[in-house]
């Protein structure tokens, strides 16, 4: 038997059976030979079970709290569906609305973007129409007007450009009334490749340098850059 | 119900079967009530508490990993949502007006059965007595021994549900009884 009394965690541990079998074994053996652990030992069960009675505590109406609770269960699924249905569609409607809008937007304007412009302007060049870069001196709106006075069918409008095709023999009009007291030459672009059947492919290659000024063709079109200043 | 029907039941639910959910609740609803009851002290209260506890754990039933026991997994859910609302009501001092109140209108029902010769005759007064004492214990040491004494679950099970370590379920436990054991010997209980 150990001399020292059992110190009540050791005991609270014994009740609960947490001890390896040595660390019991010694402590009963103390149990057995001093009154005061033993009493206390005792006192503790006792508590224990006590405590363990208000295991009577329990809901008075069983059924009717589990049928309530379950109906509620039932409603919060449904309100879960809804909103998950809602989050699955709403998405969806908000994306159509977008390709929707982005379509008008392209059929008035053209499609936006280097990539694009560049396969598009590499087509037109590859058959036969000449490319210019003509700067404005004027803003979005003005030079706008410039161009729909002169024939010109705009494809692509960014902040800083607008792209459009016109008859030929419209282009140096157009640069004429686009330059106002602007005193640039025209710049031409060449264009890299453009579609293949995975997507686009290359963009547009900005070329320096003053290009041929006089359209090749005076029955086609040209295809032009209005850069906004 | 083991723990493995406990999983079928699960299974039901998550595939559609929200009704089969009621086996849960009639398991379970005693104690998540018993223990909600030990921290709000008002029967209605703890009602409240309690559906509010099988909603979340239905509406979380997804994310159950199956790594412990589910009851491991719904009592978590019950003491942090306890733990919660008393966060909330402390805010709130208008309704721990009504707890106090509340809290003396349920009488703990002792079936006649209990009070065997051989046993030691536990009484209505008696139990009022250890419950009104455990009640009035610190937040830290009521909880693990509602869950320890009352509903009899292992140390492991303790500490993943409280989220502590097994040491501090060992300690949390002794000075819970320790002090417990020295207000019923005030009260003249031992
Ligand atoms: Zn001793």
């Amino acid at each position: 038997m150990t001399r020292e009394h059992i110190t009540f965690g050791l005991l609270s541990d014994l009740h609960d059976e947490v001890l390896n079998a040595a660390r019991k074994k010694s402590l009963v053996e103390h149990l057995n030979g001093c009154p005061a652990c033993g009493r206390e030992f005792e006192q503790l069960g006792r508590m224990v079970k006590m405590v363990s009675c208000l295991r009577l505590i329990g809901i008075r109406s069983r059924d009717e709290f589990a049928r309530a609770t379950l109906s509620r269960a039932i409603l919060c699924d449904r309100k879960r569906k809804r909103q998950l249905y809602y989050k699955r569609v709403i998405p969806s409607a908000v994306a159509a609305m977008v390709i929707f809008l982005v379509g008008i937007d392209q059929f008035k304007n053209g499609p936006t973007g280097e990539r694009r412009s560049g396969a598009r302007i590499a087509a037109g060049a590859g058959s036969g129409e000449v490319s210019r870069e003509i700067g404005s001196a004027y803003d979005m709106r003005k030079t706008m007007s410039i161009l729909r006075k002169n024939r010109a069918r705009v494809t692509v409008v960014t902040d800083g450009y607008i792209e459009a095709e016109a008859p030929s023999r419209f282009i140096d009009d157009i640069q004429r009334e686009c330059d106002g007291s602007f005193p640039t030459g025209v710049h031409g672009f060449a264009t890299a490749v453009g579609y293949t059947e995975g997507g686009i492919q290359d963009g547009l290659i900005l070329s320096s340098g003053i290009m041929n000024q006089r359209p090749a063709d005076q029955s086609g079109t040209v295809r032009f850059r209005v850069l906004l200043r | 119900m083991s723990d493995k029907s406990d999983l079928e039941v699960i299974d039901r639910v998550l595939a559609g079967d929200i009704e089969a959910f009621s086996a849960i609740i009639e398991k379970y609803q005693d104690r998540i009530f018993r223990y909600a009851y030990s921290r709000v002290y008002n029967y209605d209260e703890a009602l409240d508490i309690a559906q509010e506890v099988f909603l979340m754990a239905m509406e979380a039933l997804r994310s159950f990993r199956r790594e412990a026991k589910f009851s491991t997994w719904l009592f978590s859910i019950m003491v942090n949502y306890c733990k919660n609302y008393r966060k909330k009501r402390d805010r709130f001092p208008l309704v721990a007006l009504t707890r106090s109140e509340g809290g003396e209108e349920y009488e703990i029902p002792i079936p006649d059965d209990r009070q065997t010769p051989e046993d030691d005759v536990i009484t209505g007064d008696t139990l009022r007595i250890v419950r009104e004492e455990l009640y009035a214990l610190p937040d830290d040491y009521k909880e693990i021994l509602v869950l320890r004494d009352i509903e009899g679950l292992a140390y492991g099970d303790i500490a993943r549900i409280l989220g502590i370590h097994l040491s501090n379920v060992k300690v949390r436990i002794h000075r819970g009884r320790e002090l417990l054991k020295k207000r019923l010997a005030e009260r003249g209980l031992l």
